[in-house]
């Protein structure tokens, strides 16, 4: 069954073929499970979140009508099945949105900004650097996170993004931009911190 | 004199202010999106902006990071497969009953 089309895994699904279930499993369990935990933060809620993702989605397979919307839709199942559980935690934190303005923003003509655009080639310093990015994208606000995550990492259009949060066009790009300037907000202090540990002097943009 | 002459002679404040217009459209800006008319002014304007080029540049490569988490391993996107077996258990039961 590995090499059906989303299509035909649709059709095995309604017609309850054996080994519908493990082919829709091996297909998108893992990438959805991850998912979760890129969006709880820790593997116990993320495992909830799974379940609950992939009960209802295979439950609410055999009624999806278009097979090419089948990835949009897995995650906007995925996405209310965490806002369902964000709900009923008692103490889950949100941050203001002034804490998403990234830095440099009140202050556009600073004089210098460091360019490490100039990512590292050594293995273990790029997962350095994107376990950094991670971390970040952890601290970010919920709805903030999950359209970074949807549109950025998971690699969905902005339309599907909207599709599968279920909000505007204007609200995803809003959001995403937010997210993004925040993130590299944090990644130019962590490569300034690592410029003061290492002695580097990172390249500047100075203002024309 | 032109419309690039003049936002070329911008004062202080309104380079501010366009220099924070930049910055909420800099992904549309990054990704392509943006109206040509806006690209055509930030191109004269900040064209040869270092700091600007150095701003863009990160961000563009904020955005390549983040697009290989999901091709990479890290805590947040190691699937524990034993935890991941026994979701995937759970619900088949619940499938079944």
């Amino acid at each position: 069954m590995a090499e059906m089309t989303d299509e035909e895994l649709l059709e095995a699904v309604k017609r309850d073929d054996p080994g519908a279930f493990d082919a829709f499993v091996d297909r998108y369990g893992r990438r959805l499970m991850a998912f979760g935990v890129r969006m709880c933060g820790h593997h116990e809620d993320a495992e909830d979140v799974f379940q609950e993702t992939l009960l209802k989605a295979y439950q609410g397979l055999k009624d999806l009508r278009e097979p090419k919307a089948l990835r949009t839709w897995l995650y906007r199942v995925a996405a209310n099945a965490c806002r369902m559980k964000r709900r009923k935690e008692k103490h889950s934190r949100e941050i203001s949105l002034d804490a998403l303005k990234p830095a440099g923003w009140e202050d556009a003509m600073t004089p210098e900004i460091p360019d490490w655009s100039d990512l590292p080639d050594d293995a273990s310093e790029r997962a350095e650097l994107r376990s950094a990015l991670e971390q970040e994208i952890s601290q970010l606000p919920p709805d903030y996170r999950l359209v970074l995550l949807l549109r950025d990492v998971e690699g969905l259009s902005t339309q599907e993004t909207a599709d599968a949060l279920q909000v505007r066009v204007p609200a995803v790009k809003m959001r995403l931009h937010r997210a993004r300037m925040a993130l590299r907000g944090q990644l130019e202090a962590f490569h300034a911190a690592h410029a003061t540990q290492t002695g580097a002097k990172p390249a500047l943009g100075g203002a024309a | 004199m032109s419309e690039n002459e003049r936002l070329k002679n911008l004062s202080r404040d309104e380079r501010v202010a366009f220099c924070r217009e930049v910055l909420d459209n800099l992904s549309d800006l990054v990704e392509g999106e943006a109206p040509a008319d806006f690209c055509e002014r930030v191109d004269e304007i900040l064209g040869d902006c270092q700091a600007f080029t150095a701003y863009r540049n990160t961000l563009e490569a904020t955005i390549d990071l983040a697009g290989e988490c999901s091709e990479t391993e890290s805590e947040f996107s190691k699937v524990d497969e034993d935890a991941f077996l026994r979701c995937v258990e759970r619900v088949r039961g619940k499938l079944n009953s």
